[in-house]
């Protein structure tokens, strides 16, 4: 025995692990690579990002809505927090380890021998989630590390101390990745799904890229002519265009129908080019894919008892605002189902109670009602409903807003928003309407204006308010303004509290700090890398 | 040695055997047998029963009465031998018709032997810090595991139990926390069997021959790379030569819960309602709810009855242990074996265990050289109830959470005690339900089968060098059962999953093989011991797991979990290997200079090639002055020796591939595309190659002394141990892609010191009294983190709204596990605020806010202390609140017998520690800020306008933000541990029946606590880690326990 033990010491203590695989063995088949792609894909769909946070917590105190809380005193709802809060470090945390994972794919994408253009679809995949990662970084917390291969050590200081890298050179890698990942997409046609992206989806993301840039703070207004140009990229593509029909026994519009098809988990790849995708709802199998669309910001519904499946749980944590409800012209369809018009009873037989024109910020915000969901029974917390990033009618408004800022309020301009405003009036998109068809003769600056606020009307809550607030150098003023506007309303006196956000925000709201779980341990930021104000 | 063989030689001729055995006939003829009598004495000089005593002349046996005598028939010049369990054997001649004998005990004196790695040592010579536990005195109240007697016991030795449910853990923590993410029991041998992290409930305490606990380096370097957490050795019982001895304990005892908490009464409740909501239009507003029923005034609860759900739930409860051995043998052939099935019911209702467990021990010479042996354990354990102190998610899950805060008076809808809900209650996000109907309900069950059998062979190659191999194997299996079925607070029609259940797996196989080589050699006034040892160890384990969701028809059970919504399976496996090479010498000289050194190389699989190998040295030395001629000649001393060691030793307590970087594919990591969900491989964790041990360096310097013949003996130990190369789960930035990784970072110092002092009071004839005590300090503290961070905050999610609120600070230069948070400062007073004449107050503006907006905070709300001055307290105004580690603790043992009669009584004590009171936090106040949720009665007394003068806030006068001082409780204790009162029956009595030795006793356990904590029980640590000691939230209430007993030996 003593003989034997010492002979085959070193294979005794050799233990395999049979419980996970070796990176080194991994990524042989291209199996493996899809599965590595959907780790990437992954973190999107975390709560700290368009699991709830992204549309909720971190974006959702504009001037189109406020936390429906008066006990949130503090926290990122109503910009009361410090870089120790979970939501920053939530997001800092998707982003980076959707970027590790990407970057590990990346590293890793030649091992397989495998068809030449799936290798490259699923290339331009892993590069666009990244690039897409680093957006959300740069566009919340300004500069940031920049990792673009494996992380490759633990204990090595020059790969755990990264600097951040400067705002302009995180955009530089955005928009590198983004066109490379643009010229080896398939499109969403051979796709035929909107959960993963496709080429005409990367354009107007990156036609929001541009734009994002273009205004503050990075003000590079030579970007205004790219995002233009990727805008139009989109429309002259012919694979998308405005949602025009709906179910009539569901609904009583086009644009209603839009929001309601991702209800019930369906696509209308036509209009909405990419959205995050939710599966189940974490009792339908044991899956955990469920997100919280439509739960916690939506039509308010919580009964004591299990929630009845015919209507599903909602915590209705967020109103609008009465800024936001006077936004609507009369005849537009998108108010009354924007903003709820209606409030559920919590006790049996939960009817509904129409709200009056003096309850105006007692009203949720109304987009995504649970009634439609078709997965029974219905969990109260999780939802199988897809988030939308990216809609045409998004593009329509940026090929608007570039052009105006590019060559001012040209028919091009025109014709992009009023395709928008015709749908949501519920009339013939080529034809010309005075009720809907925005005025003519606008200079560059009130067509701009009207932009800003069309995309309020169009695109509400559905978190891209504050970063349009913030490009175009209106954040803190306007919130401040709507803070005071909401705690001033007379005729409004139980939701004085509601105008806390807007009265909390300053000038270093404009971005997140980084968050304290990378300042205590990255010895290259320090302090004084902090942003501004944190 | 020598002089044994050539007798053997001289008695192998025949002639002289002959001519022997007719010189015995002779004597046997005209030697006429007579009665011989004495009396046995111990070596305290109490008279000792249940002795055997064998004539080897004639085979003939009995044992001594309860009052230490015997008869026995022999002739003058047989020879007797006294044999008795946790005594040296000892042999005489008859020389006279009376003789006296004392027996030595085998514990409790310098000169005892103890085990200390692969082998044994006269205590005398050791030159190490290794402390001897007094078996006698742990079971003088019977226990279910030896550790639940063992707080106390030996300095430096920390024992907590987390809780009070039975089969739960104890946390046993040698001279202070070493490591700070990872885990800090001590290594267990149980019979040579290296096992890390046991369940000491497996072996039955009745069955143990010896505990040893090994504290400094210079003892547990022995083990190398998993010593530094102390070495906690089990030795269990082997057979004696002798006749056969049956041996039966019963014990049948009671426990009772040792504190219930005051709760509000109906008036005091509905009032503090009302106080909460004094809205009275809606239909859920208290005052519709308690006052709008006919005759249903204030008054009405002034005398209505009260719902008392801490009677309802929990109970007395009975305990019943039965232990039946049979020892004996041969020369040659020894055996022990023994059984012992033990039930005991929790005080809180349907929560039980129950244990069987059978030993065999079998020891054969194989001729003169060689000899064998075998020991053999099997246990089947059972737990049944659910664990009331770890939350799922929301605090309102817990079980106490519903039995404290149930509403305690009928409301005005609904059978409150057949009702599964309080219907007031709005169930959205407080799940509390009729605690009563719940725990009826539940089934939470755990069922543990262990089988540990090792043997061995010895071989005598020649005088002095033995080679010992032994082999053993253990085989562990758990099964884990949860089911709720719809009258549960996890089950019920409310829950999203419906009813639902599962089951899970897990299974532990180890094996060991260890080679001894020893040699011992005395030359002259040298003595000399080697040893050397190759040994090997492997563990492999599996889990599997399944349950399933919304079940249909929960009469099935768990059979029934095929039918529902089955969710994703469990299935982990691993496997470690380790290989050790150990050797030691032992030279003394004269017994009066003693060197000790030992060298271990351990090899192990759970770290890379080029960091697999540890090596581990010790070197202790000894001066046993007391054999100077010129101290004996003081004569002041019977004993005294100053030892001094040094050692590294290591720890491994990483996971088995915790350096290897890994890619997985679990369940929640996912992406649906066509809303298909496709699975996703990640890489979840980054390997570190460079891992490798965490290294422990002990300097050790210890006094025995004794007086008066050893009547009082006196140890006294200081020490100081730096760990360095932590095992940390070290965080890392974010930016990697990763929140942690596995390093050896940082470092930890403990020193202390320990005293113990024995005492032989009084020694008189029919009265003996005996005292032990000791008392034990250690100091600890952080001397390094992880790079670039001075501090490490802990939260504890009892809470999903707390789960991100910092408790507990971990600190360079302070200790582990600090409690943090705001400094209380009461609460805020009129003269805090302007009055503007129309009864509006507005807080001045010196006086700083309590993380409220300003305008919102009124008289009587609660207030801290602004630490940075700036008159807003939020998270800047964090700082340490309290301290978990006790400063001193300790135990005092008295022994006392009177003729028949033996009493013990048993103190112990932790000095210095606090506890974070978190059910005060929820039932004082509500803070949780819940609906009709009953309350402390101490928060009858509450801030308000007519009671300025109380320091609790007024009602609704809390707000969030963090832990406070105001919750940190001194939680010193002293505790009447253990009272036994034992009779032992009179001989005269005992010979009718045939039975050798009975004593009946009475014992109790944790009678009396002394302490000014307001919780339940002081000793309470419901998080257990070295970063969060004293953290207090609902946990399973202590039980004080009256037994009664009988010990028989046939």
């Amino acid at each position: 025995m003593v003989l034997a033990s010492a002979s085959s010491c070193k294979k005794f203590l050799d233990t395999k692990p049979s419980d996970f695989l070796a990176p080194e063995t991994f990524y042989a088949t291209d199996a493996q690579l899809i599965s590595a792609l959907a780790a990437v894909y992954d973190p999107l769909g975390w709560e700290t990002m368009y699991g709830n946070n992204l549309f909720s917590n971190l974006t959702i105190a504009t001037d189109e809505s406020f936390w429906n809380r008066s006990a949130q005193t503090t926290g990122t709802q109503v910009y009361s927090f410090d870089y120790a809060h979970a939501d920053v470090s939530g997001l800092w945390a998707a982003c980076y380890t959707g970027i590790e994972r990407a970057n590990i794919l990346i590293a890793n994408i030649n091992k397989p021998e495998m068809d030449e253009t799936k290798r490259q679809d699923i290339l331009g995949q892993a590069l666009f989630l990244r690039g897409y990662y680093y957006f959300l970084l740069a566009s919340n917390f300004g500069g940031a590390p920049l990792k673009l291969v494996p992380q490759p050590s633990v204990s090595d200081a020059q790969y755990i101390n990264v600097p951040r890298s400067s705002v302009n050179d995180v955009y530089t890698q955005v928009l590198k990745d983004l066109t490379d990942a643009e010229g080896k997409l398939n499109s969403i046609v051979s796709n035929n799904n909107a959960e993963a992206i496709s080429k005409t989806a990367v354009q107007g993301i990156l036609a929001r890229v541009c734009l994002t840039m273009a205004g503050s703070p990075v003000n590079d207004a030579s970007k205004y002519a790219e995002a233009l140009s990727w805008a139009k990229k989109v429309q002259s593509s012919g694979m998308h265009s405005l949602n025009t029909t709906y179910d009539a026994s569901l609904t009583n519009s086009a644009y209603s129908q839009i929001f309601i098809t991702a209800l019930r988990d369906e696509y209308n790849l036509k209009e909405s080019m990419w959205e995050i995708g939710f599966y189940g709802n974490r009792i339908s199998d044991s899956y955990v894919e469920g997100g919280r669309v439509g739960n916690t910001v939506g039509l308010a519904f919580s009964p004591s008892v299990n929630s009845p499946d015919s209507i599903g749980y909602c915590y209705g944590f967020v109103n609008i605002t009465k800024r936001q409800y006077l936004r609507y012209g009369n005849g537009d369809l998108r108010r009354d189902w924007a903003i709820a018009p209606f409030r559920y009873n919590n006790a049996a037989p939960f009817a509904k109670v129409n709200w009056t024109t003096s309850t105006i910020y007692n009203r949720n915000v109304g987009k995504w009602r649970r009634s439609y969901e078709k997965l029974t029974p219905k969990h109260k917390n999780y939802t199988p409903t897809n988030f939308q990033i990216l809609r045409y009618a998004d593009v329509l408004l940026m090929l608007a807003e570039a052009e105006n800022e590019v060559n001012g309020p040209t028919s091009t301009a025109y014709d992009a928003l009023n395709e928008v405003r015709r749908r949501a009036y519920g009339v013939s998109l080529t034809a010309s309407n005075a009720t809907a068809d925005a005025t003519l003769g606008m200079n560059k600056d009130a067509f701009r204006t009207f932009i800003q606020e069309e995309r309020s009307r169009e695109l509400c809550f559905e978190g891209l308010r504050k970063g349009d607030l913030i490009r175009w150098g209106l954040f803190v003023s306007r919130l401040n303004e709507i803070g005071n506007e909401i705690a001033n309303d007379a005729t409004n006196p139980s939701f004085k509290w509601g105008g806390l956000a807007g009265k909390n925000v300053t000038e270093r709201d404009l971005l997140l700090p980084i968050p304290s779980t990378e300042m205590s341990v990255n010895k290259a930021i320090t302090a004084a890398d902090q942003n501004a104000g944190w | 040695m020598g002089q044994l063989l050539k007798k053997s030689k001289f008695m192998r001729k025949p002639v002289y055997s002959v001519f022997l055995s007719m010189i015995v006939t002779l004597f046997c003829i005209t030697a006429k047998a007579q009665t011989v009598s004495g009396t046995v004495f111990d070596d305290t000089g109490s008279p000792l029963s249940s002795v055997t005593v064998l004539n080897k002349n004639s085979q003939s046996n009995t044992a001594t009465g309860a009052d230490g005598t015997y008869k026995i028939s022999a002739a003058i010049g047989d020879s007797l031998v006294f044999t008795s369990i946790g005594y040296k054997r000892n042999g005489v001649k008859v020389t006279a018709a009376t003789q006296n004998l004392v027996m030595q005990s085998e514990v409790g004196t310098l000169s005892d032997v103890v085990v200390v790695g692969y082998g044994t040592q006269r205590k005398g010579d050791v030159t190490v810090s290794i402390d001897k536990v007094n078996m006698t005195d742990l079971n003088k109240a019977p226990v279910r595991s030896f550790d639940e007697a063992l707080a106390g016991r030996v300095a430096g030795v920390q024992v907590t139990s987390s809780t009070g449910q039975p089969g739960a853990g104890t946390d046993i923590v040698i001279r202070g926390n070493n490591s700070i993410t990872q885990a800090n029991s001590p290594l267990y041998i149980i019979d040579g069997f290296p096992v890390e992290g046991a369940d000491n409930n497996l072996v039955n305490p009745n069955d143990i021959e010896s505990i040893e606990v090994l504290k400094d380096a210079s003892a547990t370097a022995i083990y190398g790379s998993r010593g530094a957490n102390g070495v906690i050795m089990i030795t269990t019982k082997k057979g004696k030569e002798g006749p056969p001895v049956v041996q039966f304990n019963a014990s049948y005892g009671v426990q009772q819960v040792t504190k219930i908490m005051e709760m509000m009464n109906p008036y005091d409740f509905v009032t503090q309602q009302i106080e909460r909501d004094t809205t009275t239009s809606n239909t859920s507003s208290p005052t519709y709810i308690y006052l709008t029923q006919p005759g249903r005034s204030l008054d009405y609860y002034k005398t209505a009855s009260t719902i008392d759900w801490q009677k309802k739930v929990l109970r007395t409860a009975p305990m019943q242990d039965y232990t039946l051995s049979l020892t004996g043998g041969s020369q040659n052939t020894k055996y022990a074996v023994s059984g012992n099935i033990l039930s005991q019911d929790g005080i809180i209702i349907n929560s039980n265990y129950g244990r069987y467990q059978g030993r065999v021990a079998l020891d054969q010479n194989l001729g003169k050289k060689f000899r064998t042996g075998i020991n053999a354990n099997y246990a089947y354990t059972r737990q049944i109830g659910i664990a009331p102190s770890q939350s799922n998610n929301s605090a309102t899950t817990n079980i106490m959470y519903s039995v404290w805060g149930y509403r305690p008076v009928e409301g005005s809808e609904g059978d409150i005690l057949n009702s599964l809900f309080d219907e007031d209650v709005p169930g959205a996000n407080d799940y509390r339900v009729n605690p009563v109907l719940n725990l009826n309900n539940l089934y939470r069950a755990q069922k543990i089968k262990n089988i540990y059998a090792n043997a061995y062979l010895e071989y005598n190659i020649i005088p002095g060098l033995k080679f010992r191999t032994t082999g053993g194997i253990t085989s562990y299996n758990r099964r884990s059962e949860s089911f709720n079925n719809s009258n549960t607070q996890y089950g019920n029609i409310r829950q999203v999953n419906g009813v639902n259940g599962g089951i899970a797996f897990y299974e532990r196989n180890t094996w060991i093989n260890e080679n001894i080589l020893s040699y011992n050699k005395r030359l002259g006034n040298h003595n000399l011991g080697l040893t050397g040892v190759v040994s090997m160890q492997s563990s492999n384990n599996d889990g599997y797991g399944v349950s399933a969701t919304l079940l249909p028809n929960e009469s099935l059970g768990l059979n029934g979990l095929d039918e529902g919504t089955v969710q994703a399976p469990s299935a982990t496996g691993s496997i470690w290997t380790m290989q050790s090479y150990v050797g030691r010498f032992n030279y003394n000289y004269k017994s009066l200079y003693y060197l000790t050194g030992s060298f271990r190389a351990d090899g192990s699989s759970r770290f890379m090639q080029g960091h697999r190998w540890g090596y581990f040295p010790a070197l202790s030395a000894a001066w046993r002055f007391y054999n100077e001629k010129f101290v004996k000649a003081m004569g002041l001393l019977s004993d005294g020796k100053l030892r001094i060691g040094y050692g590294q030793n290591g720890n491994n307590r990483v996971g088995d591939f915790d350096a290897y970087s890994t890619i997985t594919l679990p369940i929640n990591i996912a992406y649906p595309i066509n809303n298909v969900p496709i699975r996703g491989a990640a890489s979840s964790q980054i390997g570190n190659p460079e891992l490798k041990w965490e290294t422990t360096e002990e300097a050790n310097i210890g006094l025995d002394l004794g007086f008066l013949n050893n009547k009082i003996t006196v140890t006294a130990e200081v020490y100081r141990k730096n760990t360095r190369d932590l095992l940390l789960q070290a965080d890392l930035p974010p930016s990697t892609g990763y929140g942690s990784a596995f390093k050896n970072i940082g470092s930890v110092r403990n020193e202390g010191l320990e005293l113990t002092l024995n005492t032989k009071n009084i020694n008189a004839k029919n009265f003996h009294w005996s005292t032990s005590f000791n008392i034990a300090f250690n100091r600890n503290k952080v001397i390094g983190l992880n790079e670039g961070q001075d501090e490490m905050l802990t939260s504890i999610r009892w809470d999903n709204i707390w789960q991100n609120i910092p408790a507990y600070i971990a600190r360079v230069g302070q200790p582990i596990g600090l409690m943090y948070g705001f400094i209380s400062d009461g609460v805020y007073q009129l003269n805090d605020f302007n009055e503007d004449g129309n009864g509006k107050f507005t807080l001045k503006d010196e006086i700083t806010t309590n993380g409220n907006s300003r305008a919102n905070i009124k008289p009587g709300d609660i207030k801290y202390m602004d630490q940075n001055g700036d008159k807003v307290v939020n998270s800047a105004d964090y700082t340490v609140i309290g301290n978990g580690i006790p400063k001193h603790q300790g135990g005092l043992n008295n022994n006392f017998t009177y003729k028949n009669f033996d009493l013990n009584i048993f103190f112990q004590w932790s000095y210095g520690n606090d506890v974070l009171n978190v059910n005060r936090l929820v039932f004082e106040g509500n803070a949780t800020n819940k609906t009709f949720l009953n309350q402390f009665a101490s928060y009858n007394d509450r801030w308000s306008m007519d009671n300025q003068q109380s320091n609790n806030f007024r009602t609704g006068g809390y707000f969030g933000g963090g832990y406070s001082s105001r919750y940190v409780e001194d939680a010193s204790y002293l505790r009447l541990k253990t009272i036994s009162f034992g009779y032992n029956l009179p001989n005269t009595l005992l010979a009718k029946a045939k039975i050798k030795a009975a004593r009946v006793f009475f014992a109790g356990q944790n009678l009396l606590t002394w302490t000014k904590y307001s919780g339940m029980d002081p000793e309470v640590n419901t998080y257990t880690s070295a970063l969060t000691p004293g953290f207090d939230w609902s946990a399973y209430p202590r039980a004080k326990t009256f037994t009664f007993g009988v010990n028989l030996t046939l």
